[in-house]
């Protein structure tokens, strides 16, 4: 049996990259160790939150799956910092776990063109340097003219509790332990990472009373602008409590059982996802730490404790709960554990997401040293739309980073590697203003029409929204208006940061001001015309110098200050453009003034 | 913009006779330039320890000797450009310069443009920019308190300086981005620390404003000696610069034009500008003259009113001294040894100094007013030389931080001003020549002296 393209992991990316090879019509494989796993939400069960939410309506807007799948089944939604502009709030919701999973496990099976095979996979199959196929446990090869790994934890992931070690990627399931050592074969260089999750509780033995409670938006936005009806679901608080001075006393005292900090635990883990025992050490000025219980569903009998995350031994975990006030006679249902997991240095691939050293090798999501189930959905969706192209002849898709966030993302990867798993912040972006959630179908929309991973209604849906918001736009700048020193327009109006659009809704003509989601929208860009006008012509200059052009033959070799190792980079990817050269791996920004320089001072290139 | 990649060869010291001529070498070729231009006394070569100085024979290709002197050679990247230096000490004889020179170009080296070592030194992170500027600006400076300013130490200072205000601005924006990051880690967002960001502000402007009021001390304070014709303007301008430099003549109206001459006064730098004699006159030519005088006295920073004592204080005075109002910074009543004519000057507030070129009398208060009322000018604390690059990488980080405020002040969210406030990282950045696009090089190293 010979596939198009095998994805290797069911996870958040692995699901992506599976369906769009799926719907651009290509025969596919997604092979996992375990079919019952796939879409699994191995944290919490929570998707969105600052950036990630820009990033979760971006992948809508290139046709992804997660926007959908998390609006059918989030149970609460919230604004993430409404108080502030739209390039920094962050949409998030809490989802029902088991229909989210339910939802992506379906929408899966329904693929046309998708086999699910259930095995596990040892290594990658490569042929003069190509990646031709899987090697199964057992021996046998499954062939494919490309491959999308997205094994997540999996490769060498070893789990921690307390002293106890045992192999897998996540609790109750396996490890690849072979797969790590045919990439390093194939020399890719790997890393070693860390990461975790707390414990999780029994619903039935909480007290509620005494808990602060967090409420969910009264008017929830979704994820997608195109999902319907929303919100699908009834929606459920969250509540909110606090560790104590004795949750503190009681980490302290069993530090030295804690894989962490008795040096078991040789892997970097994210520093803006500590554990418990991370925070008393890192942080001893704070008395409290605070503990969000997230409902895991509607029907659920488990809750999620958000903010104590270990690896702590069994026994302190469960006094770790009870010093916490509502918790105290709390049952554990599951305890928290810490992973350490393989992943290959970002560096590895190119701006495709391909492997360097391996054509043909794809990879997306925390084998390619990222966290997050939006980091890697985003990633799987770009990887499995790249591996289509490729096996299509086609040349590979790229995103810039002024234009979207998983452009930011995949730049900073492949450019800059990872010291601790990666995850997005609005402040990766240069120029955030202009990445907000409003404009990622302006932004993004026609990609995904071009993958053809959108139906012929929600392409509709998408510009005449767009369109609507244009004319609104335009017909604001010379539509009139009462003010208190006469009539003003309308976008002059709107421009001032105190204005509400509702207060300009009488007098805009266009229906489509009536929905809420469009209003925001135009007020975003009226209120936002002047800076982002600021920050477009930086991105103006930006590409200009990138624009640049390389001479043909150019010494590399040559360029003075350079270390052996970038040019020897830049010789072997002989970039044709600045732009081109700023996006090889390993390429600093002192290399790149040098080469701009050299270039300049032959009087080419311009 | 010159080839990054070639080897250069310049004359590090002045050309002319002297006793010593230093020509420098830098690029790749510099040890294979030096190992056939150059024969050391020693064997074998001692190149493979470098930073020695060597004695040997300086060799032409068909290989007679053209001088006997020192080489020595840095290896790349410990050198003044973090490339392979190599520096000869010649005779100081400019034909020896020539001919090594025209050696060192013949085995592949080219003439440097002005400033390229230095341009390199900055490229290869050798030195800073700010550094490299003053480096090169020392030459031009004349006065101890100018190399003072504006020199290496003073390049320390102000690179450190910046530094710490974009350290500041960074911090500024750190600390509101992680709680806006994690929001749900963090008390709820207390907002921009404007009053932090004003006090950053403040400090930039202060720092213009003090190189503002230290710029005569780059340039020089202009001094105008103005006065109608005949008052001996120009005998005290040459008494001054103790040599004849400007015509002087009984005949009234001989200076026509204007005449600049810059002196050190007590590690001051004064610009000295003699102007012709107001009067009326019906020769376009001197009209002219007397126009552009004014004009000059208008744009100093300050004027001496002359008037002579033999004919006093006259209408031609009184109008003068209107029409220049807030300029003078003192009277000078010249011809002292003479008899006293019609009315004298009257106070007008102003400091009166009596001068005689004939006994030599009033000269030392003269001077010693003109140096107080440069330092006055100065700025209370230390001087700060920028120069037209600094100054405007300095005033954009102003400018992007009052645009911080104020869309801080007309309710925007903090994310516009963060974007400001990203700018003005960036124009310290420019300052500091972190990441400069190329033109940037271009426009500063094109000012530099050759062999810099």
């Amino acid at each position: 049996m010979k596939y198009d393209v095998i994805v290797v992991g069911g996870g958040h990316a692995g699901v992506e990259a599976s369906r769009v090879l799926a719907l651009r019509g290509l025969l596919t494989a997604l092979v996992t160790a375990d079919a019952a796993a796939i879409g699994r939400m191995s944290c919490n069960p929570s998707i969105g939150g600052v950036a990630k939410g820009h990033l979760v309506r971006e992948i809508d807007a290139l046709g992804g799956l997660m926007a959908k799948a998390a609006d059918a089944t989030g149970i609460q939604f919230r604004l993430l910092n409404s108080s502030k502009g739209p390039a920094v709030q962050g949409l998030r919701c809490q989802s029902d776990r088991e229909l989210y999973e339910e939802l992506v496990r379906k929408t899966v099976s329904a693929l046309p063109g998708l086999e699910v095979v259930e095995d596990q996979v040892t290594g990658i199959e490569i042929v003069a340097g190509a990646a031709k196929g899987v090697r199964l446990y057992g021996g046998s090869v499954l062939q494919a003219n490309a491959v999308v790994l997205a094994a997540g934890t999996f490769l060498g992931g070893a789990l921690y509790i307390g002293d106890e070690r045992s192999p897998g990627g996540r609790t109750g399931e396996f490890s690849a332990t072979l797969l790590p050592e045919s990439l390093r074969a194939a020399g890719l260089p790997l890393i070693r990472l860390k990461t975790g999750t707390p414990c999780r509780i029994e619903k039935s033995s909480v007290r509620f009373d005494g808990m602060e409670i967090q409420e969910g938006d009264a008017e929830p936005e979704p994820f997608s602008l195109q999902s319907m009806p929303f919100p699908a679901l009834p929606q459920v608080v969250c509540h909110l409590t606090r560790t104590t001075r004795k949750t503190a006393d009681i980490i302290k005292a069993n530090l030295h059982r804690s894989p962490l900090y008795g040096g078991a635990i040789t892997g970097v883990g994210p520093r803006y996802c500590p554990s418990i025992e991370d925070k008393v050490v890192k942080f001893p000025h704070h008395e409290t730490h605070q503990v969000f219980i997230e409902p895991e569903g509607l029907e659920s009998g488990l809750l999620y404790p958000n903010g104590i995350s270990t690896s702590l031994p069994r026994d302190v975990q469960e006094e770790i709960v009870h010093s916490i006030p509502g918790l105290e006679e709390a049952r554990i249902a599951r305890f928290g554990y810490a992973v350490e997991y393989d992943a290959v240095d970002p560096r590895a691939v190119s701006h495709s997401l391909e492997c360097r050293a391996i054509r043909g090798l794809y990879l997306a999501g925390q084998v390619l040293g990222t966290t997050g189930y939006e980091e890697a959905a985003g990633l799987g969706l770009y990887a499995g739309y790249n591996a289509a192209r490729a096996v299509r002849g086609e040349p590979p898709f790229r995103i810039a980073r002024e234009e979207a966030y998983l452009g930011v993302m995949v730049d900073d990867l492949v450019t800059k590697g990872v010291l601790e798993p990666y995850r997005l912040f609005t402040s990766r972006a240069e120029q955030r203003l202009l990445l907000d959630r409003h404009t990622a179908y302006k932004r993004l929309a026609r990609h995904g029409e071009e993958a053809g991973l959108f139906g012929e209604e929600e392409t509709k849906a998408i510009s005449s929204r767009e369109a609507a918001v244009s004319a609104i736009i335009s017909a604001m700048a010379s539509t009139k208006m009462p003010g208190p020193d006469g009539p003003r327009t309308v976008a002059s109006f709107l421009a001032r940061p105190e204005s509400r659009a509702e207060d300009a809704a009488p007098f805009v003509a266009n229906s489509s001001f009536g929905n809420k989601w469009v209003r925001l929208y135009v007020a975003s860009e009226i209120k936002g015309a002047g800076y982002k006008g600021r920050q477009r012509s930086e991105v103006a200059r930006l590409e200009a110098a990138r624009s640049v052009k390389v001479p043909a033959g150019f010494d590399f070799k040559r360029l003075p200050g350079l270390s052996r190792e970038v040019a020897g980079r830049l010789e072997e990817m002989r970039p044709e453009t600045i732009g081109q050269a700023e996006r090889i791996p390993g390429v600093t920004p002192a290399a790149l003034s040098i080469l701009r320089i050299a270039i300049c001072s032959r009087g080419e290139g311009k | 913009m010159p080839d990054v990649t070639a080897t250069i060869v310049a004359e590090a010291t002045p050309a002319g006779r002297g006793g010593l001529s230093v020509v420098r070498l830098s690029g790749d070729k510099s040890l294979e330039i030096l190992r056939k231009l150059f024969s050391p006394r020693m064997t074998p070569a001692p190149w493979s320890s470098p930073r020695r100085l060597v004695l040997g024979e300086f060799l032409d290709s068909g290989g007679s000797v053209l001088d006997l002197g020192l080489a020595v050679y840095f290896e790349a990247p410990a050198s003044f450009t973090g490339e392979d230096v190599v520096e000869f000490n010649l005779h100081g004889s400019p034909a020896v310069v020539l001919a090594v020179k025209r050696a060192c170009i013949e085995l592949g080296a080219r003439p440097a443009l002005p400033g390229e070592f230095s341009f390199r030194a900055v490229l290869n992170g050798r030195s800073g920019l700010i550094e490299a500027e003053a480096a090169n600006e020392m030459a031009s400076f004349e006065t101890a308190l100018q190399a003072k300013s504006g020199g290496i130490a003073a390049a320390g200072g102000l690179h450190s300086r910046a530094e710490a205000l974009r350290q500041r601005v960074l911090e500024l924006s750190a600390a509101w981005e992680a709680r806006v990051e994690f929001p749900e880690d963090f008390p709820p967002c207390g907002g921009l620390a404007r009053d932090e960001l004003a006090v950053v502000r403040r400090e930039v402007m202060e720092l213009l404003d003090i190189s503002h009021t230290s710029s005569p001390l780059r340039r020089g304070w202009r001094v105008a000696l103005c006065g109608a014709v005949n008052v001996g303007k120009s005998s005290l301008f040459n008494a001054i610069l103790q040599r004849e430099r400007a015509l002087v003549t009984p005949h009234p109206g001989t200076t026509r034009d204007i005449l600049e001459e810059t002196i050190d006064l007590r590690g001051l730098p004064l610009v000295l500008i003699d102007t012709a004699g107001v009067r009326e006159s019906g020769d376009p030519v001197e009209k002219l003259g007397v126009e552009r005088g004014l004009e000059a006295a208008r744009s100093a920073d300050g004027v001496l009113l002359l008037y002579s004592k033999e004919t006093g204080w006259r209408r031609e005075e009184e109008s003068l001294a209107a029409s220049l109002a807030g300029k003078v910074i003192g009277l000078v009543e010249t011809k002292s040894d003479l008899a006293r004519g019609a009315s004298e000057a009257p106070q007008l507030g102003l400091t009166r100094f009596s001068l005689s070129n004939v006994t030599g009398e009033g000269f030392p208060p003269l001077m010693s007013h003109l140096a107080d009322w440069a330092l006055a000018s100065l700025p209370g604390e230390a001087p700060v030389l920028l120069n037209e690059r600094q100054r405007a990488a300095l005033e954009r980080a102003s400018e992007c931080l009052a645009g911080a405020d104020g869309s801080l002040a007309s309710g925007h969210t903090e994310e516009v001003a963060l974007a400001f406030i990203g700018e003005a990282a960036r124009a310290f950045d420019d300052l500091l020549g972190k990441k400069p696009p190329e033109y940037l090089y271009e426009l500063i190293f094109s000012k530099f002296c050759i062999g810099k």
